[in-house]
């Protein structure tokens, strides 16, 4: 009898629970050692400014309007133990006009990392799924009607250089088959060999530099003057994701 | 002790289940969705959209239909989908080489039957797009079609307290969002099936095809199917059949797409089913009728390097053959499709 009322108790918790539709699963509030990482939009190190001028590798000047690029999977890892890793969220747009849109906050199961990794884009499947909804929504303005598919990173602003009548450049990367793949796998490391150990009850956060000044002269050299224009896949934007991939690096870690 | 506690454990799924059940109904007055079936014709493929993460429901269907007859999707209220879809016409603009869109401008391209959907594996004459569900966003934010933003939609449909309602039937709450929106278009879509032609009876043994259709038939088989393949009288690839490309639009077709030099002037092929409903022909309408696409590869064909090969000789077709052939691609008129009280506008 006694067991069977215990029984009972438990299911009514259980229902009690399930019928709490909102519950809250962002559960990194609750544990003690969270990280924040926030990616920083850069240039040459210096944080960026809309409609600022600046000058890229081949000296041609450049201001900035938009900046947005798709992240999923982020984790920590340590390289010298591997442990992997605490994925977070699929799929968040970043946009440099959306301070909020940059940071993530992750909760580890390990406590000493070294490293973190991530993808830079949207998979291959989630380009082929029909509608999709939250940040992948096509509203979003990072999806080509015409040609089905994910802009999986866009840079946009204006140029002397420009070959476009109005002098804008607008570089809408994305292609996700073959080798037009413009999804990538970053991963970048803490400085100097140095590990990360978190403590409880204290904010680690990593800042993250993304500098755009690197999408033009990274793995390839690509002038505003020889492109001011990619909005399809193919071989030049897969180019443009090389470059894009080697713009992040961990610019400080702060503990509060 | 194992014993109890699988019991244990299954009262406990039992009464999370029928609490759920309870949950649900709290928040749901409206009426209960009624689900719709989809019945793949006896002899058809298994069809590319599978209604995955889209549950079909009479009232899904209903949404979808309201939305495809509104012109609020579009930024004039002037061309909603029906504008250029009209049923009598099989779903394609009746009459038009190009069909008209916003401010006085007009679609590149043949508007084509909609029809049988669900077995596309790409859409359009260039199979730009990978899924029925996405389809639509591309008239929709198009300058030349429905010129409007995804946004703007989305709000229109947010302000009528009828779509909000709806909305909330089929998804369980009033959200409305593109997902929602697409999703809904598609069931509509995706009902459009036609199937009932004399071609089609006559494969089920209730008719009887006259000898100037069964030799017309015949002809077909031997010089036809290779890429109007049966039953959808598509293979749903690109080719290239030998069409110069039109000077003044400069459509390269499937190329523009893949980049890919081999893809060039390549087109999807159409099905050939309501054949006599859709005209013009051709991904431009450049054909006033049957008769002059058959005269193409009679007599027309140009080569180019991507020309198929099937074409490249052009097709040898006597005049008797031709009439013959006529007769046949007569029979797959789908009057009843094209009659469908349930896919017309209901007002
Ligand atoms: C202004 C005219 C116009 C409007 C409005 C329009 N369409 Fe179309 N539709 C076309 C044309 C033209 C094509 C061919 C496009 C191409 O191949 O590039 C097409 C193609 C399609 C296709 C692909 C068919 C195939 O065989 O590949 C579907 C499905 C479709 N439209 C559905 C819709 C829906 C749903 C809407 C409303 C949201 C809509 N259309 C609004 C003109 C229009
Ligand atoms: C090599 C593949 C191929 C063969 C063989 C072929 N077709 Fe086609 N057909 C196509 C393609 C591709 C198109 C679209 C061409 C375009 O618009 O560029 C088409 C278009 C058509 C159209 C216009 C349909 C529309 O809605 O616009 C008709 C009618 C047609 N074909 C009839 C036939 C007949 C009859 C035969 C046999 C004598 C035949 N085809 C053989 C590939 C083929």
């Amino acid at each position: 009898m006694k067991a069977g009322s215990g029984y009972i108790l438990c299911a009514l918790l259980f229902l009690l629970c399930s019928c709490q539709k909102e519950l809250k699963n962002d559960n990194s509030t609750l544990k003690s050692n969270t990280v924040h990482i926030v990616f920083r939009p850069v240039v040459k190190g210096q944080p960026l400014l809309f409609n600022q001028p600046y000058t890229n590798a081949f000296g041609e000047d450049y201001t900035v309007t938009a900046f947005r690029f798709y992240i999923s999977a982020l984790s920590l890892k340590n390289n010298n133990t591997g442990f992997p890793v605490t994925s977070e969220v699929k799929y968040r747009l970043a946009d440099a006009a959306v301070g909020n849109t940059l940071s993530f906050a992750i909760s580890p199961d390990q406590n000493t990392f070294n490293g973190l990794s991530f993808q830079l884009g949207v998979d291959s499947i989630d380009n082929v799924s029909g509608a999709q909804g939250d940040d992948l929504d096509p509203a979003r303005g990072m999806f080509w009607t015409w040609n089905s598919g994910y802009i999986m990173a866009k840079l946009e602003g204006a140029s002397s250089y420009s070959t476009v009548p109005n002098g804008n450049f607008t570089y809408h990367i994305g292609g996700f088959s073959g080798e037009n793949k413009t999804m990538r796998s970053i991963s970048v490391s803490v400085p100097q060999g140095r590990q990360i150990t978190l403590k409880d009850n204290r904010i680690t956060t990593v800042f993250v530099n993304a500098d755009i000044d690197k999408w033009f002269d990274g793995a390839h050299a690509l002038s505003i003057a020889s492109n001011a224009f990619v909005h399809s896949p193919g071989s030049l934007a897969a180019s443009y994701a090389d470059n894009y991939a080697g713009m992040f690096s961990i610019a400080s870690i702060t503990e509060e | 002790m194992m014993r109890r506690t699988v019991i244990s454990i299954l009262i406990m799924l039992l009464g999370g289940f029928l609490f759920l059940e309870a949950c649900k109904k709290q928040g749901d007055t409206a009426t209960a969705l009624i689900p719709l079936q989809f019945t793949v014709p006896v002899g058809f493929p298994d069809p590319v959209y599978k209604f995955e993460n889209n549950p079909l429901t009479q009232q899904g269907f209903q949404l979808g239909k309201k939305l495809f007859f509104d012109g609020r999707l579009s930024k004039d209220g002037n061309f909603p989908c029906a504008s250029c879809h009209q049923q009598f016409a099989a779903f394609a603009t009746f009459d038009h080489p190009f069909s008209h869109g916003f401010n006085n401008q007009f679609t590149t391209r043949n508007a084509p039957g909609l029809f049988n959907v669900v077995w596309m594996k790409e859409l359009h004459w260039d199979g730009g797009i990978n899924h029925i569900e996405v389809q639509p966003l591309a008239p929709i934010v198009a300058e030349n079609e429905m010129a409007e933003t995804i946004d703007n939609v989305i709000a229109k449909l947010k302000d009528d307290a009828g779509y909000r309602q709806m909305f909330k039937t089929v998804f369980g709450d009033e959200e409305i969002n593109s997902q929602r929106m697409l999703k809904a278009l598609t069931q509509f879509v995706a009902m459009l099936v036609s199937a009932g032609s004399k071609y089609d009876k006559v494969k089920r043994g209730e008719a009887y095809f006259t000898e100037a259709e069964q030799s017309g038939y015949e002809v077909f088989q031997a010089k036809c199917t290779a890429c109007h393949a049966e039953p959808l009288f598509t293979d749903n690839s690109f080719r290239n059949t030998g069409l110069p490309v039109n000077e003044i639009l400069k459509d390269i077709g499937r190329m523009h797409i893949t980049g890919n030099p081999a893809d060039s002037l390549k087109f999807k092929v159409p099905s050939l089913r309501n054949v006599y409903a859709t005209f013009p022909y051709g991904h431009d309408g450049r054909y006033y009728s049957v008769s002059a696409v058959i005269d193409h590869y009679r007599y027309a064909v140009v080569n180019g390097p991507a020309t198929d090969p099937l074409v490249k000789n052009k097709i040898a077709i006597s005049d008797y053959e031709k009439q013959d052939l006529l007769a046949f691609l007569q029979t797959l008129t789908d009057s009843a499709f094209i009659a469908n009280k349930r896919f017309a506008q209901t007002e």
